[in-house]
């Protein structure tokens, strides 16, 4: 009983200096969310009496008092138009104020509107952060909003709003173009060659759905379509065309065009070189009893690697080798799915593209190189 | 050697003593439980280094002090601060009752609903022209005097220097770098039924000190007290004794006279304008 008790004291103790070094601006206070064609806006006169529900692409109003125009602190007024929007206590980089009217009223408080548009500038990491937390607060509360200087303390605010992040409206319109891309991806995926190996056909292969499936293929369609959705999630949702892809996303599509790429590259040379041998044993068999017993030995062998292998239905296909199935295979495709997981959770959850650190990145460039090297060796069917 | 702290919820608990040397109480477990100590530890780890270096002086002296004191440029404590140690006080003082002080009070808790903690420019705008004294509306920023007596109630009441070191000052320790507190009453009576009157360093008079106020107390003489009126938001009303405010100055309005610029003093009970001495000249 005594432990558990003196961990909440502990925590009490830390509550008083939980917020210490915390501070607001002294220059100007947000007053209240206003209503941007009210009249009269001095003092509360515009304020808005409910919790405005709002999502991306909306505005908002925000009426804010200062005095331009006395000066008894040796720190001067920002500029109201250097300030950004901070909700939940964050600021949020790129999100300044449209300047609007002001008043004066009688005790000489200027009264200004300042309206923002609800857009993400997640150029910096930091901006990323703050989103993110922006986000997951959102789900759980109203924010409050106020507005300060990116790099100083908000103003003091007791304004709050409901942010929908997902509108249900929206969502719906994302989910109808996934099932279409999907249907259409099926199709392809199903219909025709686009997963599968492009290597010359043999006898057993009559149409282009008898080929083998590829994986270096489909973990290039994987990462492209997890992609694709995520742009369209973050577009519909959010409005942003211009989204920001960070660059471990662009290193993430570097690695499965380039594991896509070697692997093609490795193919085309082992079946060139098959080929090679082959005509050359076929060559020299008439004349040399060695050739012709090396051709009847190695024949088939060679004449099955310079052929596309017939499908074993889609998961042999992409887990098997000749020896059965392939453990550095099984990793690539273990390490791809994790890390789709991963890019899946953090779409969903914070609206952006992932930034993955380095070392996850690097761990997948390890698996992508790993697969394509013991790829060598290894005969497919 | 027995030390035992009874929390609120009943539960004992020794805090680690017997390893600074300590005897925890008998029957109780003796040495250190892990818990016990993570928990202690882990709020010890956690306090940032800004609250614990809160005491340490920012400046090291008064003249390279700025007049935001150790307080955040641009913050609400930055502009209370820069105001304590200016204003405009120039022209006539206009005289306020302990009623104009009780007033200005309430005023302020209508305007701000309680709700003056943390009070931002626009809001100090506010304070100014709050109310009319005669003629004139009052507020923060004017020049003002009022006449009363320094407190004499509780017996250990007395004019004094900040002793632990003030934000405003730069957290500089000693008397001769805080300012003086005094509480000024209506008649030579308790603290509770007072306002407070800070003298601050900056540029004080030298014979302006802790033990000539004190005397003028004791002697229970008029006092008239000018200076800059002013709302001191971070404190709260301490005007109850039954129901005391820990580590609030007892008063019943929060308005000050700070900073005081001039203090007179006079040696009978009711004084024309000729008989008002100031303090540096004062022989009693």
């Amino acid at each position: 009983m005594r432990a558990p008790f003196m961990i909440q004291v502990a925590v009490l103790l830390m509550v008083p200096f939980a917020g210490y070094g915390q501070t607001t601006s002294g220059t100007f206070k947000v007053v209240c969310l206003a209503n941007a064609s009210a009249p009269d806006i001095a003092g509360r006169k515009a304020c808005l009496n409910t919790t405005p529900r709002l999502t991306f692409r909306n505005e908002l109003t925000l009426a804010v008092e200062h005095a331009p125009e006395v000066d008894f602190d040796d720190v001067a007024e920002p500029n109201p138009g250097d300030l950004v929007l901070f909700l939940d206590g964050k600021p949020l980089h790129g999100t300044h104020p449209q300047v609007g009217r002001s008043q004066v009223d009688a005790d000489d408080v200027t009264t200004t509107l300042l309206t923002f548009r609800l857009s993400r500038d997640l150029s910096t990491k930091d901006a990323r952060k703050h989103w993110k937390e922006v986000l997951e607060a959102a789900q759980a509360r109203p924010l409050t909003v106020s507005a300060g200087l990116a790099t100083g303390a908000a103003a003091r605010s007791n304004a709050t709003i409901d942010l929908e992040a997902v509108p249900s409206g929206r969502l719906f319109m994302w989910v109808m173009a996934a099932v279409v891309l999907a249907a259409g991806f099926l199709w392809a995926a199903l219909r025709t060659g686009v997963l599968r190996d492009k290597e010359e056909a043999g006898k057993d292969i009559n149409k282009p759905t008898d080929r083998a499936y590829s994986l270096a293929r489909v973990q290039m369609a994987f990462w492209t379509l997890l992609t694709v959705y995520a742009y369209l999630y973050i577009w519909f949702l959010t409005g942003e065309y211009k989204a920001t892809i960070p660059p471990s996303v662009v290193g993430l599509m570097g690695i499965a065009l380039g594991t896509f790429g070697v692997a093609t590259a490795l193919d085309a040379a082992k079946v060139a070189t098959s080929k090679e041998k082959l005509a050359d044993l076929r060559d020299k068999a008439p004349t040399s009893a060695g050739k012709a017993e090396l051709l009847q030995q190695d024949g088939p062998k060679l004449e099955a690697r310079a052929k596309v292998c017939k499908s074993d239905g889609f998961f042999t296909d992409i887990t098997t080798s000749a020896g059965g199935a392939s453990l550095h295979r099984l990793q690539f495709i273990l390490w791809t799915l994790v890390l789709g997981g991963i890019f899946v959770a953090t779409v969903w959850k914070t609206i952006a593209m992932p930034d993955f650190d380095a070392e996850l990145l690097a761990l997948m460039g390890v698996t992508a190189g790993g697969y394509v090297t013991l790829k060598v060796p290894e005969d497919k069917c | 050697m027995h030390v035992t702290l009874e929390s609120t919820a009943g539960v004992s608990t020794s805090f680690c003593l017997a390893r600074i040397g300590v005897t925890p109480p008998v029957g109780r477990t003796t040495g250190c439980r892990f818990a016990t100590c993570a928990a202690v530890l882990m709020a010890l780890l956690l306090v940032p280094r800004s609250a614990l270096s809160a005491s340490k002086p920012c400046a090291t002296s008064l003249g390279k002090c700025p007049l935001r004191g150790c307080a955040k440029a641009g913050s609400p404590n930055a502009l209370s601060n820069s105001i304590k140690r200016t204003g405009n006080l120039g022209g006539e003082a206009i005289r306020l009752t302990f009623k104009d002080f009780s007033r200005l009070q309430e005023r302020v808790e209508q305007r701000f609903g309680g709700d003056y903690a943390t009070l931002t420019k626009p809001d100090r705008l506010r304070l100014r022209n709050l109310t009319t004294v005669g003629e004139n509306s009052v507020g923060e920023g004017d020049y003002v005097e009022v006449v009363g007596y320094i407190a004499v109630q509780p017996a250990t009441s007395k004019p004094h220097a900040n002793k632990s070191g003030e934000s405003v000052n730069c957290r500089l320790k000693g008397t001769v770098h805080n300012d003086f507190h005094i509480s000024i009453t209506p008649q030579p009576g308790s603290e509770y039924g007072g306002i407070v009157v800070e003298m601050i360093p900056q540029d004080r008079v030298d014979t302006w000190t802790e033990g000539r106020l004190r005397r003028v107390q004791v002697a229970e003489h008029p006092v008239r007290v000018r200076g800059q009126l002013l709302f001191d938001n971070h404190h709260k009303v301490n005007d109850d004794p039954k129901h005391l405010q820990g580590g609030q100055p007892k008063r019943f309005s929060l308005w000050e006279i700070h900073p005081v610029v001039e203090f007179a003093v006079c040696d009978k009970a009711n004084c024309t304008e000729a008989q008002w001495t100031e303090l540096e000249k004062w022989e009693g």
